[in-house]
């Protein structure tokens, strides 16, 4: 009895195993689809990775400077707002439409569901909660004053719930810590400054020494939107990266 | 001595949920939100048949949720597990790792 009872839970660890794999083996493409919307978000920026023109040219607007909601994602120069605006309002629901879709072609050709839509419906109501608290009025900020909390508005802060709710349906733990590394970097860089360190870090950083007043990460341009959109989308990128190489096996 | 015949997790197997087939037919369910019938019937390796007769159990038992629909023409059986199911389930397993931890040798009781 014990040796029957032993086979047969771990026969059924083994199909629970074998029926998750199957499942919830299309994860890849939305994790790379959230991935790619942050990563083309650089374009939204006047200098994604160079530096900005030392001393803003206040006779062209918005020249140089940003404005408080950051519609392109993070506290730096961008092209228009309205652009920045129109690029995730327009951009994360068609990313959840392409997702949705994915899923449907995906459940009927394999016979098995997944919780999708409650990934849709998440995504959507964060980035409609954006957009009400956005338009309360409140005083603007302007450089070089920090955000401080208020800098959690931002559509960034939208995708890593999109990732976290995904990791959630998806029953993935690389998805949920992907979209909370995401959303750590961004509220980090939006309620500081892009790549600005606090006074307690960079006197750690400095061993202990010298001042407590901050500073700058400059490491691999870290202080430059470019580098910092790039180092938050890289759990997601491997996660999305390495579900497509272990689907492409598994249809082979 | 501690053990009373009503705390013994032998006690705690549901008929029901205890047979192998259907066992397997709640663990499947319990991976996806639906699956449909062929898919389930591939999983287990079974016929069509016995599938149905197990299915039919576990429906009536409240465990499993029947959908019939018609795709491309065609009809499709999509299977959900119930919430009931679900707990089903999980009492099933904790009760056979309970068992099974009583009989493995140096942990027996009187």
């Amino acid at each position: 009895m014990d040796d029957l009872a032993e086979k047969t839970l771990a026969d059924i660890r083994q199909l629970r195993a074998r029926s998750r794999r199957l499942a919830h083996g299309g994860a890849w493409l939305p994790a790379l689809l959230l991935a790619a919307l942050v990563l083309v978000s650089m374009l939204l920026y006047r200098s994604p990775f160079g530096e900005p023109p030392a001393v803003p040219d206040f006779d062209t607007p918005d020249a140089g400077w940003w404005r408080h909601p950051f519609w392109a994602g993070l506290p730096a120069g961008s092209h228009s707002d309205v652009s920045a605006y129109l690029f995730w309002f327009v951009g994360l629901p068609l990313t959840v439409i392409v997702t949705g879709a994915w899923y449907r072609w995906r459940g009927s050709r394999l016979g098995m569901k997944i919780a999708w839509p409650w990934y849709a419906g998440v995504t959507c109501a964060v980035l409609a909660l954006l957009a009400i608290i956005a338009a309360v009025p409140t005083r603007s900020v302007t450089p070089p004053f920090q955000a401080g909390w208020s800098g959690l508005l931002t559509p960034l802060v939208a995708v890593a719930v999109a990732a976290i709710a995904l990791g959630v349906v998806e029953r993935s733990l690389g998805l949920i810590v992907g979209g909370a590394w995401l959303g750590l970097i961004a509220g980090w860089n939006c309620a500081l400054g892009v790549g600005e360190l606090p006074g307690w870090l960079a006197w750690l950083l400095d061993g202990g020494d010298g001042s407590a007043l901050g500073g700058q990460l400059t490491l691999f341009g870290l202080h430059r939107p470019g580098p910092v959109l790039i180092l938050m989308t890289l759990p997601l990128l491997s996660v999305g990266l390495l579900g497509w190489w272990r689907a492409r096996k598994v249809t082979r | 001595m501690t053990s009373t015949p009503e705390s013994h997790p032998a006690l705690s197997l549901d008929e029901t949920t205890h047979q192998r087939v259907r066992l397997g037919i709640l663990a499947v369910l319990s991976e996806t939100t639906e699956c449909t019938f062929a898919a389930l019937r591939d999983q287990l390796e079974l016929t069509d048949g016995n599938l149905s007769r197990h299915l039919r159990v576990l429906e009536e038992a409240g465990l499993v949720e029947v959908r019939k629909t018609f795709e491309d023409r065609r009809p499709r059986t999509w299977l959900k597990l119930t919430r009931n199911g679900r707990k089903a389930l999980r009492a099933q397993l904790d009760a056979m790792e309970k068992l099974l931890a009583r009989l493995r040798p140096g942990t027996e009781q009187d």
